[in-house]
């Protein structure tokens, strides 16, 4: 594992070592979803073997692991129940709303009915809370039959037919709305039984169940197209009125032939044979033995709920299946039963993925991403984990510097040429021009892999990588070369720095190449003046205030925190990572230096006053001083400094004031900064 | 003429400095240091939460900012849930109701209807309120709509109530977007993700935050204490439901 790992941070050192693209990663088939947020079903429901087992999934989707381990086999009625978005969770009763809502605008368009007002399926109730009146279903089924209806009544009843419902839809939210009036007994059999039922609906959502329920009771006794849903109604809200018997809910069970109304008995025998008065241990027993011995057909879903449901109120201290321990995660009290230690010999199980608080949509999307990246990685799955780092750095393009790093962290580990391995190590942008030609920039600096890998680069080494460099990119980091180089003292590097510098810009470029062109044949100790004076004056990238390759407030992860909360809150969250590789090559002596030299400001500053103190006589020390100064200013407003800053800062004012009074550079420079 | 005897140091101590530094030090000014905040406020979210008795152990001074329903960005349409668990309060408590905004990952800023949130939005401005909050950490490409939003809101907002919006720490930082955005009050969240919260804590404990709308509140988790006291303080509750006793401790230990 810990070689392929490496292998990312070995394309990068190949990078620039090696003149040929990088294609090293190959390419391994890999066919389940593991780590996505819900698992492919038909794997989980009916696959050879089991899928690899998520912690992040649902824990509706163990249970069903679980059944298979005891030997259930999933019929083609129990598969159909699912949908393919893994919205039969109902995690939020109002999730299906949003659909229903507009399937029912969308059907109701067009048939000259009165305009309605806007429909709002909640309720006000007291003391600031709402409450859900009319569900997904309702619109759904208006929908539905409206589409029916179309085929089989007249353009009048229709629209009558619509305007009644826009009644019965307004009383979700306002129970003062009027009841439809019932239809004379002229109108066709097929109206007036749709009347009756949407007056009894629109009677139930008043909250009158006693004056709801002889009329759902009528309906249920005709030939109407709505007596099985009645007859179920009625059982529903004798139930709700405490008043329902098992007795009276098998009878109905057996009048009953729609599969949506015997579904809805099932579940109300359910609340009042198995859930009333049982403990939550009994119940998960009783259903979980049903899910093992019965075809459920479409209550499945319902049946797996309610088992999730009642495990997590099981108390820690009585548990007595191993199915309870699976879901809560309390291998504490484990079972005669399949427990996750079991489930773990048979798929092999991905650890958790940590859950920050107060993820919204989005951030989630994102946070799952990374991990089922991280997961694929360590799986040694390249092609999803590449996916993964695609799909990240699409859905982080709007995100903060840390979460980017960290798209690009693992792209980096992902990248699979030399080119991806520089765009994902500096976060480069790219642009290319109509004509073929390229060109862009350092978006930020490094993230932590990319920082910990380049940061133990050579000086030749890095002299090699800006070789290998799209120019716009080698420029930036020649700049930040010849720094390092001046900073060290290293100065036969910095005069090949500079001498890039000057060699790669036009003839007449003014700026940074203008003022190194006269250093290139000087002395080292003019040369070294001469450039800090230059990178304080021109400073292209402000790479003096810093460092390219060094933590940067808003441009890397500082604690390495990226991802949800961690210090005090979250201490064992890990920093967003993912090469450890990287630890095990050695660092640069010449990094270890700058390193030592603290922050870029500083060891600009160090060298400033060290060039001042040597060279009292030079006309250009009191500008250099100046500068330095007004650096230190720049810096504190990027944050970019410590208390010494202020320390060197003023020292360079006290300096100027003291040994150039009367220079114009000391007259420019009123403050210091700290 | 003679100093008083307790002037005497402080006075020494002030000139000495001015002399020994040659020149005004610091870029910024300083905010005056604050030990306890002049107006307090609960955010409370999920949950059915008791605060009766509050305005009497607060003697008034702590508000309360109730989610009062969540609407998220989808690309089927606009998903609302109100809010769904019952909130008890004094007559006397301040109260705001909180909108969140949450936008899913494949939803691109232009699909974005604005008169469409407006709408979904617009039932909360009926509530028992003073003030509406909207909290919504919208990406960088949503921050048009997002303030055309709020210049709609604005407009349809009930006479005496104040529109406020929360805030991402780093909008106060570098990532600084608020100075032209139409509401009265910018709330930093300073509990949130630990990164930037560190980075909003460190430029705190330096100074003022850069963007000057984020200064007079902050919003920090129940157990965190702000480096720096704003006039208004919003805490978050670290865990369940808040209590009369939970907030007052929690307040309490703001001001130890």
């Amino acid at each position: 594992m810990r070689t392929i790992r490496s292998i990312p941070l070995l394309l990068l050192l190949f990078a620039f070592l090696r003149p040929e693209p990088v294609d090293a990663c190959g390419y391994m088939a890999y066919s389940d979803h593991a780590g996505e947020p819900r698992p492919a079903l038909d794997a989980l429901l009916s696959g050879d073997r089991l899928p690899l087992l998520s912690p992040g999934w649902h824990s509706e989707y163990w249970v069903i692991a679980w059944a298979r381990t005891k030997g259930k086999t999933f019929d083609a009625a129990e598969r159909a129940a699912f949908g393919d978005d893994g919205s039969w969770l109902h995690l939020h009763a109002s999730d299906g709303l949003r659909p229903a809502l507009d399937a029912w605008a969308s059907a109701r368009q067009g048939h000259g009915a009165r305009t309605a007002g806007r429909i709002d399926p909640w309720r006000r109730g007291p003391s600031y809370s709402h409450r859900l009146v009319c569900g997904p279903d309702a619109f759904l089924t208006a929908a539905e039959t409206l589409t029916d209806r179309q085929a089989r009544q007249t353009p009048a009843e229709l629209r009558a037919w619509i305007e009644a419902q826009d009644q019965v839809f307004a009383r979700c939210a306002d129970v003062n709305v009027q009841v439809p009036d019932p239809l004379p007994d002229t109108a066709s059999q097929l109206a007036r039984f749709d009347r009756d039922y949407q007056i009894a609906a629109a009677t139930t959502y008043g909250e009158e169940p006693a004056a709801a329920e002889p009329l759902f009771a009528a309906i249920a006794q005709t030939r109407s197209p709505w007596a099985d849903i009645a007859r179920y109604r009625v059982g529903y809200l004798r139930v709700k009125r405490g008043l329902g018997t098992a007795e009276d809910l098998r009878d109905r069970l057996q009048q009953t032939r729609s599969g949506k109304a015997r579904r809805g008995l099932v579940q109300l025998l359910d609340q009042v044979v198995l859930f009333a008065g049982r403990q939550p241990a009994d119940i998960v027993e009783a259903l979980s033995e049903r899910l093992r011995t019965e075809s459920i057909g479409g209550d499945l879903p319902r049946v797996l709920r309610d088992i999730v449901h009642f495990a997590k109120r099981v108390p820690p201290d009585s548990c007595v299946s191993g199915l309870v321990s699976l879901i809560t995660g309390n291998e504490a009290c484990r079972g005669e039963d399949t427990t996750l230690a079991e489930l773990r010999g048979i798929g092999r199980v991905i650890p958790p993925i940590p859950s920050p608080p107060r993820l919204s949509g989005r951030l989630l999307e994102i946070n799952r991403r990374f991990h089922a990246g991280r997961h694929a990685l360590a799986e040694g799955r390249m092609a999803e984990a590449r996916r993964e780092a695609q799909a990240l750095l699409a859905a982080s393009r709007d995100s903060n510097a840390a979460t980017r790093n960290a798209a690009s962290a693992l792209a980096l580990a992902t990248a699979r040429n030399r080119a991806e391995v520089l765009q994902h190590v500096f976060r480069w942008q790219a642009t290319t021009d109509p004509q073929g030609n390229t060109t862009g920039r350092v978006r930020g600096a490094l993230h932590a892999d990319g920082r910990a890998a380049v940061a133990r680069l050579s000086m030749a080494q890095w002299r090699q990588l800006m070789g290998r460099a799209p120019d716009a990119l080698e420029d930036q980091l020649a700049v930040e070369g010849l720094t390092r180089a001046t900073i060290l003292g290293e100065m036969d590097e910095a005069r090949r720095f500079a001498r890039g510098i000057v060699g790669s810009a036009a003839d007449d470029a003014d700026g940074l190449p203008q003022a190194l062109r006269p250093l290139l044949r000087v002395s080292d100790d003019a040369l070294r003046f001469g450039v800090t004076l230059a990178l304080l004056e021109h400073d292209p990238g402000d790479l003096s205030i810093s460092d390219e390759l060094r933590h940067q407030w808003d441009h890397s992860q500082g604690s390495g925190c990226g991802f949800g909360s961690c210090g005090d809150d979250h201490p064992d969250q890990t920093p967003v990572s993912i090469l450890d590789g990287a630890a095990e090559l050695p660092i640069s002596d010449e990094r270890r230096q700058i390193e030592r030299k603290g922050r870029r400001i500083n060891a600009i500053g160090d060298l400033v006053l060290a060039l001042a103190q040597a060279h009292p006589a030079d006309p250009r020390t009191p500008e250099m001083l100046h500068r330095f100064v007004a650096r230190t200013r720049r810096a504190s407003l990027h944050y970019a400094t410590d208390a010494r800053t202020g320390v060197l800062s003023r020292r360079a004012f006290v300096l100027l004031h003291q040994r150039f009074p009367d220079d114009p550079w000391t007259g420019r420079t009123s403050y210091w900064y700290r | 003429m003679d100093w008083p005897n307790e002037l005497l140091v402080p006075l020494s101590l002030a000139l000495l400095a001015a002399c020994s530094q040659p020149a005004a030090p610091a870029p910024e000014p300083e905010v005056p240091e604050r030990t306890a905040p002049a107006e307090a406020t609960l955010w409370v979210w999920h949950g059915a939460t008791d605060l009766r008795g509050l305005a009497e152990a607060s003697e008034g001074r702590v508000g309360v900012a109730y989610l009062a329903r969540t609407v998220i960005i989808r690309r089927g349409g606009l998903f609302v849930r109100p809010r769904r668990s019952p909130l008890h309060l004094d007559e006397a408590t301040r109260r705001s109701a909180v909108v969140r905004i949450e936008v899913e990952p494949d939803v691109s800023a232009d699909a974005v209807d604005v008169d469409a949130l407006i709408a979904e939005i617009a039932p909360v401005l009926e509530d028992r309120a003073s003030g509406l909050q909207i909290d919504f950490d919208a990406p960088a490409s949503f921050r048009a709509s997002y303030a055309e939003l709020l210049r709609g809101l604005k407009e349809r907002l009930p006479e005496g109530w104040v529109l406020e919006m929360t805030a991402l720490g780093s909008w106060c930082l570098q990532d600084r977007w608020l100075a032209e955005v139409p509401v009265d009050r910018v709330v930093p969240m300073l509990f949130g993700p630990g990164h930037e919260r560190e980075l909003t804590f460190a430029a705190l404990r330096e100074g003022p935050l850069p963007e000057a709308r984020c200064r007079a509140s902050h919003g920090i988790r129940e157990g965190q204490r702000t480096p720096r006291m704003p006039d208004r303080l919003y805490l978050f509750p670290s865990d369940g439901p808040w209590t009369v006793e939970r907030a007052m401790a929690a307040l309490d230990a703001q001001r130890s």
